[in-house]
């Protein structure tokens, strides 16, 4: 997970609520709408958070690049950024909890993830989700909420 | 077992939600207050003494068990699942009394403030509840308890352990060996060897690559090494063996894959060899791996060795149907024997060769435990047994078993009362052995003392209160 949203990390900010109104200039001829994705239940009020969104199978449930993708020092317990001019389609996101700063999502000695992710739809019961499952449809303007596991 | 019982079993268990209080059977059986679960600490309570406590039985038996049945309406629907408790039995001059403390896991804590199960248990699908970051989210801490260094672990086996002060029962946090390990298995049945330094396995089959991590602690509490080893397969372990110079896990044909909840996922492989895993104590590495027939096993005795020849006995089921459904109907509080029963096997493990041979032994046996003073010496094991049918198909008799010879000797409480597991206490002429039990025809919790060298003589001591403790799992037993 880290190095897909590591390497299409495009912005980041300051603190608080974060990086809200960025456009995205590729907007193309289709629809387009707003896509807010607000992030609550960090366990802790420390570190980075780092998000990314994505629209295929293929790139979320691999190590494609992200449609979007955003950090912000954690502050609070709820990030919030919208993303205006999203061309209408199927959208899943992803996101991990950098607590301690390293610059990654840490794992234990058998892999599982010992600091904070999450998934668009909360989905995932027992391990990633697929994209279907994770995916939103934006059609208009949507907001989502993801909570931090 | 009756097979048609079984099938039936099988078709109610495919319900396994945490269902609303009302929906449960409206005649109980009179075993089921055992099952029927604790919402509050036991302050402690002075118990009514027959008999003498033996001098070298001054201490304290602690024991770990499911304890929180229901929250907000709901109740679980599989042993597994209910919150550990620590109790708390001691024993002196004066007499015995008892106290009990749930252990505050953050499961627990967090649970306690929303009102509710937040979490599936390893047995029951909660709906609407949230899956936690990793498997430590669902740590109840409810199977075994054990000293080291001074304190008690809280033992689980899909998760870390949970430090407890032996005085008060208090919860002092979570037992993290070192960065690496947060969250890591550590499995409910850590052996000690002959220095005291405890050996433990971690049983990992629900990660990305099935994993067995093996442990070495200091008998001051410090981590002396931890390794991971890759499994062929994800087979459900609990127990492991100890000898003088290898650790012998046992990747059962109880196979993990994919449910809703970890039991559920869980299948009988029933033509997949169950494998012999022998790990070097000194570097974890993997010096053997023999196939065996399928089985089940929840626990074993202690190993013994003689150059390349190991030998052990193992509580065996010969499937998987206790987990499947026997822990079911036991949370369901149900009528109805739709398990298999383990019987005690010999097995002698050939290092040279490569091969393993499996003796039973016919006794029914579960709850086996062995003078840890002698980790390595052959020794009887001490046990709860079935010796005659009950009403509540549970033991009834506290036996010792001669896993070499067969050799029984046991004494049966009858019907009405559930014998728990008996340990072994040191003391003069073979020792005690020390257990406590559900009587639940008179609705009363007792532990009793009984000499390990004439157990068909009966008690030396019992003492019982008017308090009902749900029937637990494993303890240790700490001398004053």
């Amino acid at each position: 997970m880290r190095n897909s949203l590591i390497k299409s990390l495009i912005a980041s900010a300051s603190s608080g609520v974060l990086i809200a109104g960025l456009s995205l200039a590729c907007a193309s001829s289709a629809r387009a709408a707003d896509l807010t994705v607000a992030i609550q239940g960090m366990s802790e009020r420390t570190g980075t958070l780092y998000w990314s969104l994505f629209d295929s199978a293929k790139d979320f449930e691999g190590d494609g690049p992200a449609v979007f993708a955003a950090q912000a020092r954690v502050a609070d317990g709820e990030l919030r950024t919208t993303i205006h001019g999203l061309p209408a389609g199927r959208y899943a996101v992803k996101l991990f909890h950098d607590a301690n700063n390293n610059g990654e999502l840490d794992r234990n000695l058998v892999g599982i993830p010992t600091e904070g992710y999450g998934f668009s739809n909360n989905a995932g019961r027992r391990g990633p989700p697929r994209f279907e499952d994770a995916a939103v449809t934006v059609d208009d303007d949507l907001k989502i909420d993801i909570e931090v596991r | 077992m009756n097979r048609r019982e079984f099938m039936g079993a099988a078709a109610a268990a495919a319900l396994m939600q945490a269902i609303p209080l009302a929906a449960r059977a409206a005649t109980s059986p009179p075993w089921s207050i055992g099952f029927e679960g604790l919402s509050d600490d036991l302050p402690p309570l002075d118990l009514k003494v027959s008999g003498a406590v033996p001098d070298a039985c001054y201490g304290t038996l602690y024991r770990n068990g499911p304890t929180r049945f229901e929250r907000g309406g709901r109740r679980y629907q599989h042993w597994f699942d209910p919150d550990g408790m620590i109790q708390a039995f001691t024993l002196d001059a004066s007499g015995v009394s008892h106290k009990g403390r749930f252990v505050r896991t953050s499961k627990f804590l967090a649970e306690e403030e929303q009102g509710r199960f937040l979490r599936s248990g390893a047995g029951t699908y909660v709906p609407d509840s949230s899956p936690g970051r990793n498997n430590e989210d669902g740590n109840v801490a409810n199977i075994n308890v054990q000293e080291l260094n001074g304190e008690l672990l809280a033992l689980w086996e899909a998760g870390s352990a949970y430090r407890v002060d032996p005085g008060t029962l208090e919860t002092l946090g979570v037992k993290t060996w070192s960065k690496e390990l947060e969250g890591v298995p550590f499995s409910a049945h850590p052996h000690f060897d002959e220095n005291g330094d405890l050996w433990n396995i971690g049983s990992v089959p629900f990660a990305a690559k099935p994993m067995l991590v093996l442990y070495h602690v200091g008998a001051d509490g410090v981590l002396r090494s931890a390794r991971a080893h890759d499994l062929d397969f994800p087979g459900y372990m609990h127990d492991f063996v100890l000898t003088p110079r290898y650790l012998v896990a046992l990747n059962s044909s109880a196979v993990l894959g994919h449910g809703d909840t970890f039991v559920d996922s869980m299948h009988w492989e029933g033509s997949r060899p169950s494998q012999l895993l022998v790990f070097d104590r000194n570097d974890f590495e993997l010096v053997a791996q023999i196939d065996v027939p399928p089985t089940f096993v929840f626990h074993f005795g202690n190993g013994s060795q003689k150059g390349n020849l190991l030998e052990f006995a193992a509580c065996a089921y010969p499937d998987m149907s206790i987990v499947s459904h026997g822990m079911r109907r036991l949370a369901r509080q149900e009528y109805g024997d739709y398990h298999t029963e383990a019987e005690l096997v010999r097995y002698r493990v050939d290092l040279k060769s490569a091969k393993a041979e499996v003796l039973p032994l016919d006794v029914n046996l579960e709850f086996p435990s062995y003078n840890t003073q002698q980790p390595f010496a052959p020794q009887s094991l001490l046990g709860s047994a079935r010796l005659n049918p009950t009403e509540s198909t549970f033991a009834s008799a506290v036996a010792r078993v001669d896993a070499r010879s067969g050799e029984l000797s046991s004494f049966d409480y009858g019907g009405g009362v559930i014998v728990e597991e008996p340990l072994f206490v040191p003391g003069p002429n073979g020792g005690y052995a020390v257990h406590s039990y559900l009587d639940f025809a008179r609705k009363r919790t007792g532990i009793a003392v009984l000499a390990v060298d004439h157990l068909e003589d009966g008690p030396l001591m019992r003492a019982e209160m008017d308090r009902v403790l749900p029937l637990g799992f494993h303890g240790c037993f700490i001398k004053s």
